[in-house]
């Protein structure tokens, strides 16, 4: 497989701490990695670097053989909308929308036309049918469970067929019945989406099916 | 795509009805800001035009004197006239003159004036031997009704016997609304053969009046350049026997002040804006802190900070445009309640128009409007930058920790 992420001696501060220093690492198209580490160690910096939403100190994040940081915020908005998928531990839904609307959004941030959001409606209503939330659509984010929250959440991030799937902590809200089968269906969605898939966790249990495992420490790759 | 965007961004911000509300309020304040400005403008317009208007009815564009007194119209003076594309002129002779009626007296301006001169200045005269037609304010101050008879004292000068003025009755046939008060409490019109029998003048007249070419009939009043332009031509042609006075002479230093107090007071008003585009900005600041969480998301999924900027600047411009409108609303209703409330009715002892009719061109419009648009524009520019200044993932973990 191609490689599709290269990190090359990344630094990044916040005031006056080091959240990472000279973190150098690659990752391949379609595979799956979790990054593990424990709170502090710079695991989730680096995610946010991988999805454009931070800019690294020093260091180049190259993506598809473009370098974020030479990316203007206009490309990397675009970036972020059109490339990457997020999944948050918060699920990030809006209180204001309902389910579908709030699936829709990246669609119409994007300013698709009418029938690229057409298209993009199809997927996710047939997302939501596989994911089993097709009940929730028209219900308002506070109205569901947080498992159906979760599931929504992992919609909207595949609605736009990403081919980087990054997921902060996606299980830290949930049991841990839930949390197998959230990791089993990222997993199975970034197979069927044919994206690299990011996973940032703390959880050991979810880490041994892994077995692309980058372990973090302090700001620095322990093991790749 | 941008429209789909913006779309979106309304439905968040006005999901309830507090931000409803506000925005509401931020309308209404910014739209009678611009109203007070605008009516503040169409006063000052109204009373140049009501002034104008008021002075052209009594004058018609131009006055011509002679620097000898009194001059015959004569053919060549006639060929000269139609030389210069001058079609609507007439002759006339005015002169000081004393009113009497019921023992009072009051000194008035007799103009002695033929058919001509109703095209000339678009007040239909129709008068008889013995008619007199008489401004409002003298009817009004003397009490005068139509079909009354008064008496006009014509000096003699040294005519017969010396300083005995000549006594002649006249019946009131017509009562002349001029529209400014200087006007109607001064001029009286009498036939011109008559005042040329009085006061032994044969056929010599001592005024001209006419409109420049191309006028006749022409409301627009505000182009003052086309005569100003069209007098040096006339000193050119007629040298120096005669002399040329436009018919806002006599009030010119009235008018220009009207207009320098236009330019200051409209500068001063522009406070009121800026204190209502303060509105805005608070209304800007609360939206940013009441959907932070929603905004922080959009850019996380992809909006760029120049979207976002556009976005804002895009709601800034709904506002402006909804106030601009909305103040075309309040401008018409100060216009009604000026026409028809007695509270706004001047006092025609101290200005020289009883009412004064709001009047207000595009200029003014294009003016009030692009003036408002661009300190609301410097503003939220600058707002804008303050706003972009915390970094996207501070935002995020800020909002959703």
């Amino acid at each position: 497989m191609s490689e599709i992420i290269k990190i090359e001696n990344v630094k990044k501060f916040y005031k006056q701490s080091r959240a990472l220093n000279g973190v150098t690492l690659s990752m391949n198209e379609g595979d799956e990695y979790l990054i593990r580490g424990a709170s502090g160690s710079g695991k989730s910096t680096l995610l946010y670097l991988l999805g454009g939403l931070d800019r690294p100190d020093e260091g180049k994040v190259i993506v598809n053989q473009k370098n974020l940081v030479d990316l203007s915020d206009e490309e990397l908005a675009i970036y972020r909308n059109r490339y990457i998928g997020f999944v948050f531990q918060f699920h990030f839904l809006l209180p204001s929308m309902n389910c579908l609307d709030n699936l829709l959004l990246p669609a119409r941030l994007a300013g698709l036309s009418k029938n690229e959001t057409a298209e993009v409606k199809e997927r996710v209503l047939a997302l939501a049918d596989t994911l089993g939330v097709n009940h929730c659509l028209a219900k308002f984010p506070y109205e569901l469970s947080g498992g159906e929250q979760q599931r929504i959440n992992i919609i909207r991030a595949l609605s736009l067929r990403p081919k980087l799937l990054l997921c902060d902590e996606p299980t830290g809200n949930l049991d841990s019945e839930n949390s197998q089968k959230v990791i089993q269906l990222l997993r199975s969605l970034a197979r069927e989406f044919k994206a690299t898939l990011v996973i940032v966790t703390h959880d050991p249990q979810i880490a041994q099916s892994f077995s692309n495992q980058i372990l973090m420490k302090d700001g620095m790759l322990v093991s790749a | 795509m941008k429209l789909q965007r913006f779309r979106l961004f309304l439905t968040l911000f006005f999901d309830n009805p507090t931000t409803l509300k506000f925005a509401l309020g931020v309308l209404v304040g910014m739209a009678f800001s611009i109203a007070v400005i605008l009516s503040t403008m169409g006063i000052m317009d109204g009373f140049d035009r009501a002034l104008k208007l008021g002075l052209k009815r009594s004058v018609g564009d131009v006055a011509m004197h002679s620097r000898h007194g009194f001059f015959n119209l004569n053919d060549e003076l006639k060929t000269k006239l139609e030389q210069n594309n001058i079609q609507t002129y007439s002759a006339l002779v005015q002169s000081e003159s004393f009113l009497i009626y019921n023992e009072d007296s009051r000194g008035v301006l007799v103009k002695g004036i033929d058919q001509s001169y109703s095209q000339v200045v678009g007040i239909p005269f129709s008068l008889t031997t013995g008619q007199v037609a008489i401004g409002s304010e003298i009817a009004k101050i003397n009490q005068i009704k139509k079909g009354d008879e008064i008496v006009l004292a014509f000096g003699k000068g040294n005519m017969g016997l010396k300083s005995m003025p000549s006594l002649e009755r006249f019946r009131v046939a017509a009562i002349i609304n001029h529209g400014i008060y200087q006007k109607d409490s001064r001029l009286v019109y009498i036939r011109l053969d008559e005042i040329q029998r009085i006061l032994e003048l044969k056929k010599k007249v001592n005024m001209i009046s006419f409109n420049v070419p191309d006028r006749l009939g022409n409301p627009d009043i505000a182009n003052l350049e086309k005569i100003e332009s069209f007098l040096p031509l006339l000193n050119r042609q007629f040298g120096n026997d005669y002399f040329f006075k436009p018919y806002w002479r006599e009030f010119a230093p009235l008018i220009e002040a009207v207009r320098a107090e236009k330019v200051m007071i409209s500068v001063i008003l522009q406070m009121v804006v800026v204190i209502s585009i303060f509105n805005i900005l608070a209304f800007i600041i609360f939206i940013n802190e009441k959907k932070s969480k929603e905004l922080f998301l959009f850019k996380a999924l992809g909006l760029s900070k120049k979207a976002m900027s556009d976005l804002w600047l895009n709601l800034v411009f709904l506002i402006w445009g909804l106030s601009c409108l909305l103040s075309l609303g309040f401008v018409q209703l100060f216009k009604l309640a000026l026409l028809k409330l007695s509270l706004f009715e001047l006092p025609s002892e101290i200005y020289y128009m009883p009412r004064i009719e709001l009047y207000l061109s595009w200029k003014d419009y294009l003016f009030v409007f692009s003036l408002a648009l661009v300190w609301i524009m410097i503003i939220t520019f600058y707002l804008l930058r303050r706003l972009k200044q915390k970094s996207l993932l501070e935002g995020l973990r800020q909002e959703f920790a």
